[in-house]
């Protein structure tokens, strides 16, 4: 059974102030012909057990009263990152320009990443658990899990995307739509798939290893949202749109069960807007960031690719 | 506090068999209230442990059927319909929301249920904002957050589209207490919880919500497609 489970919608009974009128219209209900008599006649009735189901754990921990104690236990799943390791930056005008124009020679070059230059290490070490790894013929295979994942969506059931897909990458494919219906389909893949880079990553002991690598897909492709109510919310069923991506495959190379899944999307900041939603609404209210929450938050992989110079030194 | 340890693992076994089932989406609120108070009684019973009562004695009415289930009526907000070939939807949409415990007697608080039907919701706030009694605001706390659910996560465009098909209160549950009389007489007293279901439906409200059909032969056909749509429950 999956691990994830989404957060349940809790109604705050928020207490709206009461106006003037409002407040002078109940204080005249509860009158007694002769209210000098209120005290003693309260003495006449036992004090009832009545349980607090409108306030707030806010108002009463002001009060003095401690929280609830939760005794949930969250799993912890080790099958995937949540994270990119060393995320590759795209070129810019990268589907819009060819190679040998003006616009690309100007200020498109490709930025060096960090551990391009270590290549060569990270693939020997995914060939020490996969001998037979090519990566003319893994593009291929990935572009193939990437159309199996999105044509099984529309499915709406978890355990079987998690062959195609990591934990990561399911949250957010899974979140927004649970109660829409999607009809997705692939038409052709315009330029074939390149692997781009591969990064391997320690997680806090020696004997961990995964391994990130993003392909460059460009197709066609066609995506239409449904409504809870059938009715049309995004895209459209006949017109195809060209898309360019940079997926991210990623693989735990120490466990043998593993296997590639998709585990994350790069989208440049150059991208093309998306269309708009057919329906109008108003904007949320802008999204805040804890800034300590983040600062103590620690990824558990090290930051270096220091576990390749032990491999030079086998060599010799 | 070991007492207090013990009571908490037993509270456990029951809140994950809740967790387990499909998962519904209006949380009791005894499951997330468990409290201690600081001030007295560590001998006697904690609020805690009345809390846990209380939602066995709720859930044993609810099984019973002497309690309507208060899961059902926000499942409906999950069901999935297919798109269709023309665009327009099978079925009106709805958000349906609800408030349970609410310390109020059901009675009082049918009158100003009933006065919403068929009302849209501005003008259902309106009227609820002027109302004489203690339930009328509470109804109106409860539209607005309904509001916000349908604009949020049922994709209804407007704030102000909408009407409202579906609302009464209905009683829930009642604690007992005693009052005393003249001499040695005593009184039963009973304090009355309720809860109040709503349904909101986009659109514009309909004209003649009240007075549906007039004539005889509306009523007439009315009654035979009541009766053309019953079905009989469990049959294939």
């Amino acid at each position: 059974m999956l691990s994830i489970i989404n957060k349940r919608n809790i109604f705050l009974h928020q207490k709206l102030v009461k106006s003037l009128f409002e407040q002078t219209v109940t204080r005249t209900l509860a009158t007694h012909w002769d209210p000098k008599f209120r005290r003693l006649r309260k003495n006449k009735f036992t004090e009832p057990t009545l349980l607090d189901f409108d306030s707030n754990t806010k108002e009463k921990v002001k009060r003095g009263i401690e929280p609830p104690t939760s005794f949930i236990y969250k799993p912890i799943n080790i099958t995937s990152s949540k994270e990119i390791f060393d995320p590759y930056i795209p070129p810019e005008g990268d589907g819009k320009a060819s190679l040998f124009s003006k616009e690309f020679a100007k200020g498109a070059v490709e930025k060096i990443t960090k551990s391009t230059s270590k290549k060569f290490k990270h693939l020997r070490l995914i060939k020490k658990s996969d001998s037979n790894f090519d990566e003319n013929l893994f593009a291929e295979t990935a572009q193939q899990i990437y159309i199996d994942a999105h044509s099984i969506l529309s499915k709406r059931d978890p355990e079987e995307m998690l062959n195609f897909v990591t934990e990561n990458a399911l949250m957010k494919m899974y979140h927004n739509m649970k109660f829409k219906t999607i009809r997705w389909k692939w038409i052709e893949s315009l330029e074939e798939p390149v692997v781009k880079h591969l990064v391997t990553r320690e997680m806090m002991v020696k004997t961990d290893l995964y391994a990130q690598v993003t392909v460059r897909i460009h197709s066609k492709q066609i995506l239409a949202v449904y409504d809870r109510f059938g009715r049309l919310a995004f895209g459209s069923d006949t017109l195809p749109k060209d898309v360019l991506e940079y997926v991210v495959f990623e693989k735990h190379l120490s466990d043998p069960y593993g296997s590639w899944r998709l585990h994350d999307k790069i989208i440049p900041s150059w991208s093309p807007a998306k269309t708009p939603v057919i329906r109008s609404f108003a904007l949320p209210e802008p999204y805040k960031t804890d800034d300590e929450l983040e600062k103590r938050i620690v990824s558990k992989f090290k930051g270096d690719d220091s576990h390749l110079e032990k491999i030079q030194e086998e060599k010799s | 506090m070991f007492n207090n340890l013990i009571k908490s693992l037993n509270f456990l076994s029951h809140n994950i068999y809740h967790i387990n089932r499909s998962i519904p989406t209006v949380l009791f609120h005894t499951n997330s209230a468990s409290f201690v108070n600081k001030q007295d009684k560590s001998l006697e019973e904690d609020d805690f442990d009345l809390q846990r009562k209380e939602s066995a004695k709720i859930k044993n009415l609810e099984r019973l059927g002497s309690i309507k289930s208060h899961i059902s009526w926000p499942q409906y907000n999950r069901i999935i319909y297919p798109p269709t070939e023309d665009g327009k939807p099978i079925r009106n949409p709805f958000v349906h929301h609800m408030r349970h415990f609410v310390k109020y007697p059901a009675k009082k608080m049918w009158y100003p249920a009933l006065m919403i039907r068929g009302m849209s919701i501005d003008e259902a706030i309106k009227q609820l904002s002027f109302h004489r009694l203690k339930g009328a605001h509470i109804i109106k706390e409860v539209l607005l957050e309904a509001q916000d659910l349908a604009l949020k996560q049922h994709n209804f465009e407007f704030k102000s589209n909408m009407w409202i098909s579906y609302s009464t209160a209905v009683d829930s549950f009642r604690v007992k207490g005693v009052r005393k009389h003249r001499a040695m007489r005593l009184g039963m007293v009973e304090y009355k919880y309720c809860t109040y279901y709503v349904r909101l439906e986009e659109g514009a409200p309909p004209p003649n919500y009240h007075l549906e059909a007039e004539t005889y032969e509306a009523r007439a056909k009315e009654y035979i497609e009541k009766l053309r749509k019953r079905s009989i429950y469990l049959s294939i």
